[in-house]
């Protein structure tokens, strides 16, 4: 058995001299220029496999061995019947097959992590946030809003009335939750609803809504997003991911952070959104024929919606391009009766 | 005390001093695969094995750094930067995101990390250094937390006072609009006051930082010595501040010529030309952004290292302004265009650069001794996680 070449250190010194390592069946012997040393092989401590780094063997008295010859070391090991610390990741960091497995495999798993790990682990701690906090975070994203998208209201006195008495008479439907109107502006056509329950309906939305069973399907759809919590569940879910990107990428310069986190958070609020629109839809629906009203109104709703839509410039993704297909969703309640009926 | 000079070797000459030239022996090819593998086992592990992934990545980097024929080795140990980690994170998250729950958080976050930033520096410090090797011989830091509280002490007063200001009036403003007068020039007051207070803090605070850290390492049982002047700390501000006006300015107004250009006078509107726009406000802000830093890296940099000893060994470091500048430029482009895969390329390309601006001239052979401290990595990893790179 050939003894591997190295650089001998003394303890607590930086002065080398050429050495040989040998192995035996519970020994190791080192032999350099007039000395030669014995240890048992569980005292010493050898560096793991890396590239072709120097593998270092430390020795308990604080002196140490280097060799820059890894192949001969790990072939003492492997023919004395040790195991080579490290090696299975050596092995996959050492051949371009393996790394190339790798990069196809990374984003395969970030996006299994994103969209079935995330979601799994922010259910119960959207579920944990207190209510307190809710209303916090609500009084947060309103002023937010105001001060950057939302303008006051500019509906009369008496139509506000008229729209916070139809919204009393959800009753129960409504616990939780509060009414507040904006005009939308940039938003147009839209309402949202906040972790706490606060729902914002813009002019423009109310403007096209000719029934009370069309109001009701708007205020079911966002009861749907608030009992199921799907926006505390979101905010979860972008904070966890950007925290999982930056922890990542957390050895990239500033500015490369700044573009590579903000791109695939803002994709990802918007992906997520379908499954809530979908769940949101089917509260929707069941609360309007629980409160005696046409399943068409919500049809007839969105109909409207997409038609503004269409006819709106804009090409900036809006609050409606993360809704489902508006037309499998205008199907979901047109076999009922006309919305114009009315309550049975 | 000095040992006589042991056998070499190297077969150096002892007679003249000699002047080496750290290098750096890795591949960019190499490096990428390590990083990579590690990369995915991190996520696979939903971020346990990044702790692992760090060191395997360090190993490499010091390890294929070479001086007069020998390599540095790094030994910080996984579960020690774990531990670091998981308290990084959670004071990240109060950082980065307790905002969205109440603006208070973060400000308050900011204070904490302000009054534990000496101790911060010293575990960092200390973590880093002593698991630093070359030649069988340990780095080591010196210095005491009360040391660094003690030179840092009327810095952070004066910043969380100044700042603090600045945050609760901020705040205030956020909470009632600004309808009068009053709240406007408080605003402005102080900001002005922030702005003021900065002219001393900046410098003054990586002066001191700077000063005592460098005179507070050791290789193996010998101390570093650096006579770092704090006028050049001064006189770099000033310079970086006055770059920072003129790049702001030419900045802005190159911004500008692009927007009327893009727009020709139309109504500002939500659409592709946008996207342009914001395109082109990335790519501008990267180029002009990077400048002031890069004066201040250079400048500071070059005269730190260049005034530091240890026995009779001396180091001269030389790097300029515009090619760190383009160094950074094209490495922040690299990465962003590649979705980040050319981060161990740049990172390498940086690290390439820094040792070919740095001489060390006397014997670097027969130091010995070592300080054994057992350094706990939270320190290390906060470091990390808030980008704060202590130098050296």
């Amino acid at each position: 058995m050939e003894p591997v070449q190295g650089d001998f250190y003394k303890a607590e010194s930086s002065d080398s001299v050429t050495a040989y390592l040998r192995f035996t069946d519970d020994r190791v012997s080192l032999e350099g220029p007039g000395f030669t040393r014995l240890f048992e092989f569980n005292q010493l401590e050898i560096s793991d496999r890396l590239a072709s780094l120097p593998r270092r063997i430390h020795f308990p008295d604080g002196s140490l061995f280097s060799t820059r010859d890894n192949a001969a070391f790990d072939q003492l090991l492997v023919e004395t019947g040790r195991v080579s610390k490290g090696s299975l990741i050596n092995f996959f960091e050492s051949g371009w097959r393996w790394t190339i497995l790798a990069l196809i495999t990374l984003p395969v798993a970030l996006y299994f992590l994103f969209t079935i790990g995330m979601p799994i682990i922010a259910t119960p701690l959207a579920q944990a946030v207190p209510e307190s906090i809710k209303d916090r975070l609500d009084v947060e994203i309103v002023s937010f809003l105001d001060a950057r998208l939302l303008k006051p209201s500019e509906l009369s006195a008496e139509k506000k009335h008229q729209m916070d008495d139809a919204f009393d008479e959800l009753e129960w439907w409504a616990n939780g939750t509060s009414l507040e109107f904006r005009k939308g502006d940039a938003l147009g056509a839209n309402a949202l609803a906040l972790p706490g329950g606060t729902i914002i309906i813009t002019d423009e939305l109310l403007e096209m809504i000719e029934y009370d069973g069309e109001f009701y399907a708007v205020m079911a759809h966002e009861f749907g997003h608030i009992k199921s919590n799907h926006s505390m569940r979101n905010l979860v879910q972008v904070a966890g991911i950007s925290m999982v990107l930056s922890w990542m990428l957390g050895d990239l310069s500033l500015v490369t952070d700044m573009v590579l986190v903000g791109v695939p958070t803002i994709l990802q609020q918007l992906s997520y959104s379908r499954k809530f629109e979908n769940e949101a839809d089917q509260f929707a629906l069941i609360m309007l024929k629980h409160k005696g009203y046409s399943t068409a109104c919500f049809s007839s709703l969105i109909e409207k919606l997409s038609k503004a839509h269409e006819s709106s410039d804009s090409d900036i993704p809006s609050y409606l391009s993360s809704h489902p297909e508006s037309r499998s969703r205008i199907a979901l309640g047109k076999s009922d009766r006309s919305c114009s009926v009315g309550k049975e | 005390m000095e040992k006589p000079a042991g056998p070499s070797t190297t077969g150096s000459h002892h007679t003249n001093p000699q002047t080496l030239q750290p290098s750096f022996q890795g591949e960019a090819g190499e490096y990428f695969r390590i990083w990579i593998v590690n990369m995915l086992l991190s996520i696979l592990t939903l971020g346990i094995y990044s702790a692992w992934a760090t060191v395997r990545n360090r190993r490499y980097l010091y390890g294929s750094t070479e001086l007069d024929g020998d390599y540095f080795d790094f030994h910080g140990k996984p579960l020690a930067i774990l531990r670091g980690r998981i308290f990084a994170v959670i004071f990240f998250a109060a950082y980065a995101f307790g905002g969205d729950f109440h603006p208070v958080i973060p400000m308050v976050a900011f204070f904490i990390l302000m009054a534990l930033f000496p101790w911060i520096l010293v575990k960092a410090m200390r973590f880093r250094l002593s698991n630093t090797s070359w030649r069988n011989l340990r780095f080591g830091f010196g210095a005491a937390t009360r040391q660094v509280y003690s030179i840092l002490i009327v810095p952070l007063i004066v910043t969380i006072l100044t700042y603090g200001l600045f945050l609760w009036v901020m705040l205030g403003a956020q909470q009632n609009p600004v309808e009068n007068m009053e709240n406007m020039q408080l605003f402005f007051g102080s900001l002005l006051l922030v702005l003021l207070a900065s002219l001393w803090i900046i410098p003054v605070f990586n002066y001191r930082v700077r000063n005592l850290v460098m005179n507070s390492i050791y290789y193996g049982d010998q101390p570093f010595q650096a006579n770092i002047q704090s006028r050049v700390f001064f006189t770099t501000y000033l310079k970086m501040l006055g770059m920072a006006i003129v790049v702001g300015i030419a900045g802005m107004l190159f911004m500008g010529a692009v927007v009327a250009v893009a727009f020709r006078g139309a109504a500002l509107q939500l659409d592709s030309s946008m996207m342009f726009v914001v395109a082109v406000t990335y790519i501008v802000m990267i180029l002009f952004y990077l400048l002031p830093f890069a004066v201040w890296q250079v400048l500071i940099s070059n005269h730190v290292i260049s005034t530091t000893r240890v026995r009779r060994v001396v180091f001269n470091m030389e790097m300029k302004v515009g090619a760190y500048w383009w160094l950074l430029v094209s490495n922040a482009f690299a990465a962003v265009l590649t979705i980040g895969l050319a981060i161990p390329w740049a990172k390498i390309r940086m690290i390439r650069y820094k040792l070919s601006c740095l001489e060390i001239t006397g014997d670097v052979n027969s130091f010995s001794g070592s300080k054994q401290i057992d350094p706990s990595a939270t320190g290390d990893e906060i470091g990390d996680a808030f980008d704060i790179d202590f130098g050296f």
